[in-house]
């Protein structure tokens, strides 16, 4: 690696003002030494044992630290900074393999040359990304006089439910379970299944859900009303099949064993708002036989991870993923900071050289929909609003749904292939498909038209 | 086991197999097996009937059962333990073996692909 690769661009405008003696501050990344062993997950029990394993590592690396240091520290008198010399310190406890460095645009380059050092970085100022402001009011407002969530108001729903509110179509929601005794839920769960983290299938009545995530999603897919007449559910009369895969420490044989359930209870959509601990491309052939040999129609989320990141297995090349959309004060919609999006290069694999994620995006930011009885302040809640893109996957779920009803000969491949064709991209179809909005916002009402 | 050694990247993610370069070949890690399917029609041109569903989990059972005897010796070879009585209507099973069993198994026609038997878990809603 030359040394210019390694001193940052942003020096350019963090320099601009500064004369040649001019010190500025940097952070200095350099080689940590090699840690043998397998690279660790994120489980509770590994805690005590990543603990330990960092603290040696931060022995290990505080050795080439001080080397980097040193030699630095040589260079700047040899240029000639003696009487004040250049600081350094360690950021923190030596934990990641940084340190905090003096520099000047003179002693720059003698910095980046060290063999050890990966990268140097200008101390630059950090800004919190400012939250937007959430006006609950008016969206309640505008809520109640619509009778309809915002997601569903976007989408158009009502028109569809002219034809169809999803009769006879099998969900199957992989979530942390579901309160199935939700007044909005009623008569929507048509099973319900523990699978835990050995992989059993353990029968639970009453169907209950660990945390409130899998009932705000089944809420949004087929929920009915809340009491004061407010439609939250995309598909009010589709049936829902939901395995608990995410309650307790589980993994990815948990969830195959969810899916295998799912098919065993005839679904035809998979609604799956969760994600891997790590890329999995080798994901495309489960979605691969769910497609190809089942039929079934696999609706992912993409991740909320910000845009230039993606989420597996919503980024295997044949997943049909799905990022968020939020109301903007102008009016219309954008696509959400959270949600992710990402151009995937395969190099090596000219059938999917290129993927681009999402591939549709839909309403995902206060979204209105269905949670297990909550103790508040005010009082026991059993509707919220939650963010996500978690929650924009069951509109989609919800919109498939619907035009499957409306078509029961169609495929899950003419599904998808409609709803990618009908969504609008604001800037234009020539950007179709961007890892921002993919192929657009769908538009469930034109997907119905083009499929009929 | 050096990094040139790692297993066919069409069946092991590359990141899969990074990780298994950091382990022993003796040390025992949990994967699933997706087993190699044979004639398995592309059926997604229709949308499929309660009977002509039945037909696709028996059909995948079947092909599944048998590439699964074929990778039996490799389980055995390995201290392999299989984590599910047969495969499921995924063609997958689930596997406890020995690093060098999975290179085995990656190598084996009767294997379609191995994953690492990683964790899951929600995409959290933000609040």
């Amino acid at each position: 690696m030359s040394t210019n690769t390694k001193i940052s661009p942003a020096f350019e405008p963090f320099l601009a003002d500064s004369g040649e003696d001019d010190k500025r501050d940097a952070i200095v990344i350099y080689q940590p030494p090699p840690i043998e062993g397998l690279p660790l997950r994120g489980r509770l029990r590994e805690l005590k044992r990543r603990l330990n394993e960092v603290k040696d590592k931060a022995k290990l690396q505080a050795a080439v630290e001080q080397k980097v240091i040193a030699n630095y520290q040589e260079a700047s008198r040899d240029l000639g900074y003696t009487k004040q010399p250049l600081k350094t310190s360690t950021i923190g406890k030596g934990i990641l393999p940084i340190a905090n460095v003096e520099v000047t645009r003179k002693t720059l380059e003698a910095l980046a040359s060290q063999p050890d050092v990966i990268a140097v970085l200008p101390n630059q100022k950090i800004h919190l990304i400012q939250p937007q402001k959430v006006e609950y009011s008016e969206l309640i407002e505008q809520r109640n006089k619509d009778n309809l969530t915002w997601g569903l108001k976007q989408l158009e729903i009502p028109q569809l439910w002219q034809k169809t509110k999803g009769q006879d179509i099998n969900i199957a929601v992989l979530d942390t379970g579901v309160y199935a005794a939700h007044s909005a839920l009623k008569d929507r769960v048509g099973d319900f299944i523990v699978i835990d983290p050995l992989g059993r299938r353990i029968n639970s009545d009453p169907h209950f859900d660990c945390g409130q995530h899998g009932t705000h999603v089944c809420g949004t897919i087929a929920g009915g009303q809340t009491p004061e007449g407010i439609s939250i559910g995309v598909a009010p009369q589709a049936n829902l099949f939901v395995a608990g895969v995410l309650i307790g420490d589980t993994t990815l044989q948990t969830l195959m064993e969810g899916i295998s359930w799912a098919i065993e209870k005839g679904v035809d959509i998979i609604n799956m708002s969760l994600g891997l601990n790590y890329y999995e491309p080798l994901f495309a052939v489960v979605l691969e036989i769910l497609l190809n040999q089942y039929g079934i129609l696999p609706v992912v989320a993409i991740g909320n991870e910000n845009h230039g990141n993606s989420s597996s297995p919503g980024n295997a090349y044949n997943a049909f993923s799905v990022g968020a959309v939020e109301q903007i004060e102008t009016g219309g919609v954008d696509v959400t900071f959270f949600s992710s999006g990402a151009s995937l290069v395969f190099p090596d694999n000219p059938e999917n050289y290129l993927v681009i994620k999402p591939d549709v995006v839909a309403p995902g930011v206060q979204v209105y929909s269905s949670i297990p009885p909550t103790r508040g302040p005010d009082g026991t809640y059993e509707y919220n609003f939650m963010d996500g893109t978690s929650m924009a996957t069951p509109h989609v779920a919800g919109v498939a749904a619907l035009l499957m009803a409306a078509n029961p000969t169609a495929p899950a491949t003419d599904i998808i292939e409609a709803l990618k064709r009908t969504a609008i991209h604001p800037d234009g179809e020539h950007l179709r498909p961007c890892n921002r909005w993919g192929y657009g916002l769908i538009q469930p009402v034109k997907a119905l038209e083009a499929l009929t | 086991m050096p990094k040139h050694d790692a297993p066919n990247s069409n069946k092991i993610s590359l990141e899969f197999a990074t990780r298994l370069t950091n382990l022993e070949p003796q040390q025992k890690v949990r994967v699933i097996v997706l087993l190699q399917l044979k004639n398995a029609e592309n059926l997604n041109h229709k949308r499929q009937t309660r009977t002509e569903r039945q037909a696709a989990i028996k059909a995948i059972q079947e092909s599944a059962k048998q590439a699964l005897e074929n990778i039996s010796d490799i389980i055995y070879t390995f201290d392999g333990q299989q984590l599910r009585e047969s495969p499921d209507l995924l063609g997958s099973i689930p596997i406890e073996i020995k690093v060098a069993g999975v290179n085995a198994l990656a190598a084996s026609e009767a294997v379609k692909a191995v994953m690492e038997d990683q964790s899951i878990y929600p995409v959290p809603d933000l609040i």
